[in-house]
């Protein structure tokens, strides 16, 4: 990755404690354009607090997150989609009692808008709109394999299926940045090697800006352009993953010393 | 107007509320305890606008809507960004004071009642407003802002990620559920021509969210059925006045046990029908 590619996202000073827990303690990261960046680190390390930061379901307490040129440091949880960020989570967060395409359509709330008289009314508009919503989203669902279930129940889907859904999901909203956390947890190795491969096609088509946490570091190492290593909320050293995998800290704290 | 066709008005009228509620709980999962409130304000409205201020039927009841949407915001703007449970005691809270202010007001006529609205209500103006609203809460349920309900029920974190304001979506489904009601009490008040404070206490607004529990909280077709059901029941029982409450009692029960989701479930009436017409998905 060229040093000089503009950063879509840059994480400056950025602290947050609960109660007397310092969950990330005065963290800079930046993320530049079209790169794969790896956020790893023990448990407890502040990871995904900090995808919690930039998404902004957690409140940070001072420092400033700026993307796309936007200071969202500030903005309200459901404004940031609209700078063009998405995100998955640990756990899988789909909407229940919805099917597969319904779960894709409701993430395209910002991506496919009509007033609410054109909804009541069922106007040509609406009606036009919605055919573009069920477009996109059927391709996108094609994208990852996921066309055929498009009408099961979201919850009905394998595990691994469900984890592609969530990324899927995120990838209709159109965003610039994206955040992965934990996408490989709970897969087995054929899983995670398409998860891989997906991850890495969906990155070229849609031009996209990756933040990825794992556990599983055979995935970091194959996806990753540069890897921020962290431990107790703060960043403990960065770089390519042959430069962090030698670093005697990261031996140390997180890899084992031998 | 025949006893059948007054318990057509009747069950029509229900059906039109339990929309509402339908909006409210079924899709945004909020348990409004104070929807009859909604009904009296309409119904109020709606009558003094006629009998005060010589307005005719069709602006009068728009005027009660109006009033209920007003009301909407007003309990809606402080409660919504609460816990749920909170909101549910903010619109009980709401039911009490509609009911206490209806009371001791000589614009409503106080403990007496507001006597003298014309009677005009005919089946077929609950059976316009009944389907038009059914249509209306169908193209909202299938529209972006019925998928942002549902979103919101189910993971209000991950909506929000995507983009919904979910205080927003919770002040839309309560604001168009109270002008659904607002509606259903306009015409009531043109159907009995007589209203009293007591005829919307929190027992109507229970039996509300026991017809849409009845007939499947997750379906449009199942809030109609219940609505249709247990008035008919209530109305066949009305001779029986004791027994009704254990009747509603027995069916909750059996509900519960039986079918947990309620009769319907979360299935619809001629959805896949609709789904090859119009390409809409089962939201």
């Amino acid at each position: 990755m060229p040093e000089t590619m503009a950063s879509v996202l840059t994480i400056k000073e950025v602290n947050k404690s609960f109660g007397g827990l310092k969950a990330v303690d005065t963290l800079s990261i930046e993320l530049k354009q079209g790169e794969i960046l790896g956020l790893i680190g023990p448990n407890g390390a502040g990871k995904t607090t900090v995808l919690n930061l930039i998404s902004r379901v957690t409140a940070c307490d001072c420092g400033s997150i700026v993307l796309e040129g936007h200071d969202v440091g500030r903005c309200r949880p459901y404004e940031v989609s609209d700078y063009g960020l998405a995100r998955t989570f640990q756990e899988i967060h789909l909407f229940q009692g919805m099917s597969v395409l319904d779960n894709m359509k409701a993430a395209c709330h910002l991506s496919g808008r009509y007033s609410l008289l054109d909804a009541l009314f069922n106007t040509p508009k609406k009606v036009k709109v919605e055919r573009g919503i069920e477009k996109s989203c059927m391709e996108m669902l094609a994208f990852f394999g996921l066309d055929k279930d498009a009408n099961k129940d979201a919850k009905s889907l394998p595990y691994g299926r469900q984890k592609l859904l969530e990324i899927a999901k995120a990838l209709v909203t159109e965003p610039k940045v994206l955040l992965l956390d934990e996408p490989a947890a709970g897969l087995n190795d054929e899983e995670t090697q398409q998860l891989l491969t997906l991850v890495k096609k969906a990155k070229e088509r849609f031009e996209l800006s990756i933040i990825v946490i794992e556990h599983t570091m055979d995935f970091i190492a194959n996806i990753s352009d540069r890897i921020v290593v962290m431990n107790f909320g703060s960043k403990l050293c960065e770089g390519t993953w042959a430069d962090v995998r030698c670093n005697p800290e990261v031996l140390k704290c997180y890899l084992g010393e031998d | 107007m025949s006893f059948y066709e007054g318990v057509l008005i009747l069950a029509g009228i229900v059906v039109i509320v339990t929309q509402g509620v339908f909006v409210l709980t079924g899709l945004t999962g909020l348990f409004s305890l104070g929807q009859a409130a909604f009904v009296a304000v309409g119904a109020y409205t709606s009558g003094i606008a006629n009998m005060r201020f010589g307005l005719g039927f069709v602006p009068s009841i728009l005027v009660g809507m109006t009033a209920s949407l007003i009301a909407s915001f007003i309990v809606g703007a402080p409660s919504l960004r609460l816990k749920r449970t909170y909101f549910s005691l903010a619109t009980i809270a709401f039911g009490y004071g509609v009911e206490s202010i209806i009371t001791v007001s000589s614009w409503t006529g106080g403990s007496i009642g507001l006597i003298g609205v014309p009677n005009i209500t005919r089946f077929w103006h609950v059976a316009v407003a009944g389907i038009l609203v059914i249509w209306l809460v169908r193209n909202f349920k299938l529209s972006r802002y019925g998928r942002a309900c549902i979103s919101v029920d189910t993971d209000e974190t991950a909506a929000q990620v995507y983009g919904v304001n979910s205080f927003w979506t919770k002040q839309i489904a309560f604001s168009l559920a109270a002008m659904i009601a607002g509606l259903a009490g306009g015409l009531f008040a043109f159907y009995l021509g007589y209203l009293s404070p007591d005829m919307f206490g929190i027992a109507l607004s229970t039996e509300y969210l026991i017809m849409v529990f009845f007939g499947g909280l997750k379906s449009q077709t199942g809030a109609v059925f219940g609505a249709v059901i247990l008035t008919a029941l209530m109305e066949a029982l009305r001779t029986a006045a004791e027994w009704r409450i254990i009747i509603y009692c027995l069916i909750i029960l059996i509900t519960i046990l039986f079918r947990p989701s309620g009769v319907f479930g979360k299935w619809e009436l001629g959805l896949p029908w609709l789904k090859k017409r119009g390409g809409e998905g089962n939201a």
